[in-house]
């Protein structure tokens, strides 16, 4: 559906200290998703996108500008209404998975439920199965392969039914096969669920699969295409 | 350049967890080191003491009660191959010092050649006031002490009869031991006077003349004696106390053994979480080609510093705290042995090398297992988390299998006698015990997260859940910091048991068992220190004031029974039959006494009857100087003022033995209806300006008694109180160094909808549920701890038997502040973690 | 050992001017009734007293030495023991000293005793002469042989001896009354057997071997000796060869000269003994000896001369370095050594000096 955009970044900035240096990790950047759209960020390392998709993903605020998610002023928005998000409106996929090492399978997917005082364990089990999982539910993530882990994270992210997916580079620690894989399974869920989808890639042929592309570099966006 | 890396960096950064590792050395080591310190110089140093005293002798004559001067000139065929020596030596109170001092008698012509306070270079002093008045000798020290002089006047108490003497000289006692700063030497002729024993001597000494072969001395000096009396080295006697001394002094040591244990457990998962920390950083730089034994090398540095600034902390607070010890254990060495244990701590470099080298043993010792853990993980999985290690059911049953095997043997070891008098397997039974609290733990911690699974989970508390998820996950630091926590419970409630078990058992039994009104005996000025006997005439007094039907006064002579240190008394035993005195299980303690009084029998108390196998219906035979005494067993009696046998006939037959003895105390049974106040002031008029004497009410010498106890587990406490501290910082570290490792995990938390709360929740969380599952762990271990002690222990080390009484209420609470202690630990790393950027976390990622 | 005796200088200096006070001791006043046995024993009720036995003994390869052996008793406090005093209280004080003088290995060796009386260990009997301090023992048997026996295992020396007078006993000065002062208290009862038979074993270095020779054996007693302004006294002893004794004692003065209660006494052959005034004997030393160690310089040689008595001697130490250094342990440093003489006679016996290394003044 189409209508106000999901998320919005309107000219936003934001720095942060790295030793005694002052890093401008994004400079002014200003891009829009709507919602069910899949947007690709591209770039080189260092351009910006994994702060782009942490600003998104309201896990950090922006030093200048506004980023609005569901209609959330992420800078302005009170700590709660920014775990709310968290819990009903957003999934996260990270490039090293970040799974909870001492918690099965489906234990990780149900966390995001489980922080929201919900449970629903159909639910859970479904989505595993929809990853391929459903012979692995009970096992660790150090009993998985990368791709399985990550095919984890993506149930993760998709079992609370976001509006929004971000994912930063969920295919970087991933061989090319598998990852072509995970993408595509991340894309055919995230599109079942009608979930809008802001992934940050270098990776070429990812970004073709795409609604949109944006380049970023040097915290700006510097180009754009369909 | 790895140094740098590896260790000073860190620890710059982070001081703190540097800092609270040493302080865990510290407090180890302090503990071990003020128990031996404070047990040495009170029981050692005593000891050691009388053979300093002896000085050149090599041989010394002596018996129960003391001997007859004549015995001197018997002596004449041996007096050309050994000078003979006579000596008074004796207790007394010194009242300008408030406490107790040895009167020695020596024969000051001849002290030179025999002790080092007159030979050498010193100063003769006055002999015309030592040789034919009263006068004194006194160390530099306590001259200063008093700020006396020579010529200044001193009163004593002697079995609380007033006396003065003069200070004849002051002597410099520097290059000396110690215990010569509290004798007052005396000529032996006039302290014979003083203390009323003119023509007695407690001993001849035998100092040989030039190479003479002692054993053939001994032998021909032998043959002189009378029968029942033989000479023997002077380090005989020393055995003797030592051997009255053996079980404190044991169980002192044991205590805090344990307690250094406990330590040492503590120390080892500070250490442990302060060393893996550096996981990463250890594991990257060997992947960039640093050798094993280079970082090994390394850690060992580290872990070395902490012990040797530990161990100088810890020998430190050691001697400072011994000296708080001190006058608890100097009371009860006092209550069992009859002379002045050391009044201060020396410091010993023996014992501070000592707890320096068990501080660094134990660092090293507590890093070789972190260490391992390091040495074994190959380089690039070390840069990879940590896989969880949730326990294989394989595993699962050893460890339960392990546990079992350990309670088995603990049970069995339980069981067994004890070794030389000593409760060797019963303390090794409660090691054991201790010890499977470390095995189980990690088993413990997986359980609660199984048990805790289902609960959690249908609570709504996601927090709790993943708590529990976490423990049993993070389980080997998480399970030395529980285990540590439950060995610290463990121990607190075992002492907590045997405190509460002898307090109430103490009652008890001075309740039942002292009945008298009134308890006369020197004045001891709340010393403690036993300071000598009553003189004679003061029982006569009291015969004359109240009737001789009143007064029971007890007459104590320790002596050997087969060859070990016994009290034998005599009380009057037909006084005490109209009104019973001590208890008998089972029995009417008057009905006893009548039977002993009508049978002319003895009674003998249990620590007697469990050393020496002798109970009601056998017969005790003494060999004493003057004759055999025979007399048949009716009663065994409780009695908890002792831990060395006492055997008690009636006071005629030890009067017949030991005619100029007077009592070490005696008890007044007055009138019904008498009032014990007035009965005092009375008492105490009449020896006005004659004697010097306390008289304490039924109701004081139970509360004097009972403060005895409080006093000697005094210590204990204190331990326990110490080991509670370092547990308390155990847990801080470990869950802040958890914390820290999952950073990366709570941030994805945060990032995957859990909000601050939720974090900080799971953090406690945690922290609580370790501290619950240490408490009850810990607990159970502990009461089954506390049995073997009340049960075993102390009937083994001390002849005790007491009632076994729980504390429940103190348990409880001592959970509940477990916990409590636990979640407030918790909450400086959970606030650490929840106010965690998790933006900033997952950065670094990527 | 030798610090005891120490104690026993000090306590005799400590009394309070010697010349004057007696602090409840008997003085010697007169010429001393004497009833024997019992005067051979001890008077416990004057302040000092000693039996003093000196010799020249040789073995059979005829190896000679000089011995001595003194029994001393020194009362510390007079009267009789207070009600409820302790037997071990020191009122009276025992010292026995024993020297071997080995003369041809130019040896001195010297060990001491001391010890209370009160316990029994030291003593003396009141009845006849029987003294014993631990296991040294001196004691005289109804037919007058008095038994020696003394040994100090750490010095190595020994005597088991038994001695026979040849000759009366003689009373000294005036009947026995022995005066040294201008008050009549300065005075001791006095009594020697000048001429004795010696026979018995000595010890030294460890081994023991039977000698023979001649002895003297003084027995003193008294309060208060020495009158003021003497510093010591050279006594000589000698068995003349034509059987005569000789005792000369010569109180030193402070400037030297001879104090006029110096005296002595020749016994005939036949044992009377006649007095010797301090200007009836003439004496000059030939030659001196200086003490490496306590600078003290002794006479070793003398000329004596009894013109009276046709007694001209040249008298030599037969050991010049016989001086008891007593000063880290007594005090007391003086020289007893044996000596023999030629000229008008030969002779041989012991000589005395004392006060020649600081004065004795107010000590005895």
């Amino acid at each position: 559906m189409t209508g106000a955009p999901v998320v919005e970044l309107d000219r936003v900035g934001r720095n942060y200290r790295r030793g005694d240096e002052e890093v401008h990790a994004l400079v002014d950047l200003s891009l829009t998703l709507d919602s069910g759209e899949l947007v690709a960020l591209v770039g080189p390392s260092g351009c910006g996108k994994s702060t782009a998709l942490n600003l998104v993903a309201a896990v950090d605020r922006p030093d200048r500008g506004r980023v609005t998610v569901c209609g959330v002023d992420i800078a302005t928005a009170s700590e709660n209404e920014l775990v709310a998000l968290r819990r009903r409106s957003i999934g996260m996929v990270f490039q090293a998975f970040h799974l909870v090492p001492h918690l099965t399978v489906e234990e990780n997917v149900s966390l995001p439920l489980a922080l929201d005082g919900r449970r629903d364990p159909d639910r859970v089990l479904d989505l595993i199965d929809r990853v391929g999982l459903g012979h692995r539910a009970r096992h660790y993530p150090s009993e998985l392969s990368g791709g399985e882990q990550q095919r984890t994270a993506v149930a993760r992210a998709l079992v609370h039914r976001p509006r929004v997916v971000v994912a930063d580079e969920p295919t970087g620690n991933l061989d090319s096969r598998t990852g072509a894989a995970v993408i595509e399974l991340l894309d055919e869920l995230r599109r079942s669920e009608g979930a809008a989808l802001l992934l940050a890639t270098h990776d070429a042929r990812v970004a073709g699969a795409a609604d949109r592309v944006c380049e970023l570099a040097d915290g700006r966006l510097v180009g754009r295409r369909s | 350049m790895i140094l740098k890396a590896l260790l000073l960096r860190p620890l710059l950064r982070r001081p703190w967890r540097f800092l609270v590792t040493v302080v865990g050395v510290a407090t180890g080591v302090a503990a071990v080191i003020s128990t031996i310190a404070a047990s040495r110089a009170a029981i050692a140093s005593f000891a050691e003491g009388i053979e300093e005293v002896a000085g050149a002798a090599r041989l010394e004559i002596a018996s129960p009660g003391g001997l007859p001067e004549t015995l001197l000139a018997e002596l004449r065929p041996v007096s050309g191959d050994a000078l003979v020596v006579p000596v008074v030596e004796e207790t007394v109170l010194l009242l300008e010092l408030g406490d107790g001092v040895r009167l020695l008698g020596v024969d000051l012509l001849l002290d030179a050649e025999v002790r080092p306070v007159l030979s050498g270079d010193r100063e003769l002093p006055d002999l015309d006031a030592t040789l034919l008045g009263f006068g004194a000798l006194v160390s530099r020290r306590l001259a200063e002490d008093l700020d006396i002089a020579a010529g200044d006047a001193l009163s004593v108490s002697i079995g609380g009869r007033p006396r003065s003497v003069e200070v004849a000289a002051v002597f410099e006692a520097d290059g000396l031991s110690a215990v010569w700063e509290r004798v007052l030497i005396m000529d032996v002729a006039a302290a014979q006077e003083l203390l009323g024993r003119v023509g007695r001597l407690d001993r001849i000494e035998l100092v040989p003349r030039g190479s003479v072969d002692l054993d053939e001395l001994r032998v021909r000096t032998d043959a002189l004696l009378p029968d029942g009396l033989a000479a023997s080295p002077p380090g005989e006697r020393r055995r003797f106390a030592e051997q009255m001394l053996a079980s404190l002094r044991f169980n002192l040591v044991a205590l805090s053994a344990i307690s250094l244990l406990v330590a040492g457990v503590l120390i080892a998962t500070t250490l442990a979480t302060s060393v893996v920390q550096r996981l990463f950083v250890v594991s990257l730089l060997r992947s960039l080609g640093a050798s094993r034994a280079r970082v090994a090398s390394v850690v060992l540095l580290e872990a070395l510093g902490i012990g040797i600034v530990g161990g100088v902390l810890g020998v430190a607070g050691g001697f400072v705290g011994a000296r708080l010890a001190l006058a608890s254990v100097r009371f009860t060495v006092a209550s069992v042995v009859r002379g002045i244990p050391a009044s201060e701590i020396r410091f010993d470099p023996q014992l501070a090398a000592l707890g320096l080298a068990i501080a660094v043993v134990t660092a090293l010792a507590a890093a070789v297992l972190p260490l391992m853990e390091i040495m074994s993980v190959p380089p690039l999985q070390g840069l990879r988390t940590a896989p969880p290690q949730r326990m294989r059911t394989r595993s699962r049953l050893a460890t339960v299998a392990v546990l079992l095997a350990m309670a088995a043997a603990a049970a069995a070891l339980a069981r067994m006698p004890a070794i030389d008098d000593l409760p060797i397997p019963a303390l090794t039974a409660a090691l054991v015990a201790m010890a499977a609290l470390l095995v189980g733990s990690g088993l413990l911690l997986d359980t609660l997260a199984r048990l805790g699974h289902a609960p959690f989970a249908r609570l709504r508390g996601a927090a709790l859940q993943l708590a529990a998820a976490a423990l049993s996950a993070g389980r080997r630091r998480a399970a030395w910091a529980a285990g540590s926590v439950a060995v610290a419970v463990a121990l607190a409630v075992a002492i907590a048991t045997m405190v509460s078990s002898f307090r109430a058992t103490v009652e008890g039994w001075t309740t039942s068992g002292m009945r008298a009104d009134l308890w006369v005996r020197p004045l001891a000025a709340g010393t403690g220190v036993w300071v000598g006997r009553l003189d004679p005439e003061i029982v006569t007094i009291a015969e004359e004031l109240f009737g001789p039907e009143t007064a029971d006064p007890f007459y104590s002579q320790t002596v050997a029974y087969q060859g070990r240190p016994v009290s034998f008394a005599g009380a009057a035993f037909d006084v005490v039959r109209f009104h019973g005195s001590v208890p008998f299980p089972g029995r009417d303690s008057a009905e006893v006494f009548d039977r002993a009084w009508r049978e002319r029998a003895a009674v003998v108390n249990e620590p007697f009857a469990t050393r020496f196998g002798i109970g009601e219906g056998d017969t005790v035979r003494f060999e004493l100087p003057g004759g055999v005494l025979e007399r048949e067993v009716v009663g065994v009696f409780r009695d908890y003022s002792r831990s060395h046998g006492l055997v008690v006939v009636d006071r005629s037959d030890f009067l017949r033995f030991f005619p100029d003895a007077g009592p070490d105390d005696m008890a007044l049974f007055l009138p019904p209806e008498s009032d014990a106040g007035v009965a005092r002031e009375r008492l105490l008029e009449a020896v006005r300006g004659r004697f010097l004497v306390e008289a304490l009410d039924n109701r004081e010498l139970r509360a004097a008694v009972l403060g005895a106890f409080e006093r000697t587990f005094s210590i204990t406490t204190a331990l326990y109180l110490v080991t509670a501290v370092v547990a308390v910082v155990a847990v801080l570290t470990v869950l802040l160094t958890l914390v820290g490792e999952r950073r990366r995990e709570l941030a994805t938390v945060r990032a995957v909808g859990g909000s601050r709360g939720q974090v900080l929740a799971m953090v406690v969380s945690e922290a609580g549920l370790l501290g619950l599952a240490a408490a009850a762990a810990g607990t159970v271990v502990g009461i089954a701890v506390g049995v073997i002690l009340v049960k075993v222990v102390n009937l083994q080390s001390f002849g005790w038997s007491l009632e076994l009484v729980l504390p429940w209420s103190s348990l409880v609470t001592m959970a509940v502040w477990v916990v409590a202690t636990c979640l407030v630990a918790g909450l400086p790393p959970a606030l650490v973690a929840a106010r965690m950027q998790p933006a900033a976390v997952l950065r670094e990622e990527g | 050992m030798g610090r005891l005796i120490l104690i026993v200088a000090v306590l005799a200096a400590a009394v309070p001017a010697a010349a004057e006070s007696t602090d409840g001791w008997r003085e010697i006043t007169s010429p001393p009734e004497l009833v024997f046995p019992r005067d051979h024993g001890a008077h416990p009720d004057t302040r000092s007293e000693w039996w003093y036995v000196t010799g020249i003994v040789a073995d059979d390869p005829g190896r000679r030495f000089g011995f001595q052996i003194t029994f001393f008793r020194q009362g510390l406090a007079a009267g009789p023991p207070a009600p409820g005093e302790s037997a071990l209280r020191a009122r009276q004080v025992a010292a026995a000293h024993l020297a071997v003088a080995d003369i041809d290995g130019a040896r001195f060796l010297h060990a001491e005793r001391l010890r209370r009386s009160g316990g029994g260990l030291a003593g003396w009997s009141e009845a006849d002469l029987d003294v014993w301090l631990d296991d040294w023992t001196m004691q005289r048997d109804p037919g007058g042989v008095i038994s020696i026996r003394a040994r100090d295992a750490e010095v190595g020396i020994g005597l088991s001896l038994e001695l026979r007078p040849e000759k009366p006993l003689v009373r000294q000065g005036d009947a026995g009354y022995s005066r040294k002062g201008p008050v009549a208290g300065n005075a001791s009862a006095y009594l020697s057997w000048t001429r004795i038979a010696v026979a018995g074993t000595l010890e030294i270095d460890g081994r023991s071997r039977p000698v023979d020779g001649g002895a003297w054996l003084d027995h003193e007693w008294g309060t208060s000796q020495l009158g003021a302004g003497v510093v010591g006294w050279d006594w000589f002893s000698l068995r003349l060869d034509d059987g005569r004794d000789l005792m000369v004692y010569r109180l030193r003065r402070d400037d030297g000269s001879a104090d006029p209660f110096s005296s002595g006494t020749i016994v005939a052959a036949d044992g009377t003994p006649t007095r010797l005034e301090r200007d009836d004997v003439e004496i000059e030393p030939l030659e001196w000896w200086t003490s490496p160690s306590t600078g003290a310089r002794y006479p070793t040689r003398w000329r004596l001369l009894v013109p009276a008595h046709s007694i001209d001697l040249e008298i030599r130490a037969l050991l010049p370095a016989a001086e008891l250094d007593g000063r880290a342990t007594t005090g007391v440093v003086y020289w007893e050594g044996p000596v023999e003489a030629t000229g008008s006679t030969r002779a041989e016996g012991y000589v005395e000096l004392t006060g020649y290394a600081g004065s004795l003044e107010g000590r005895f």
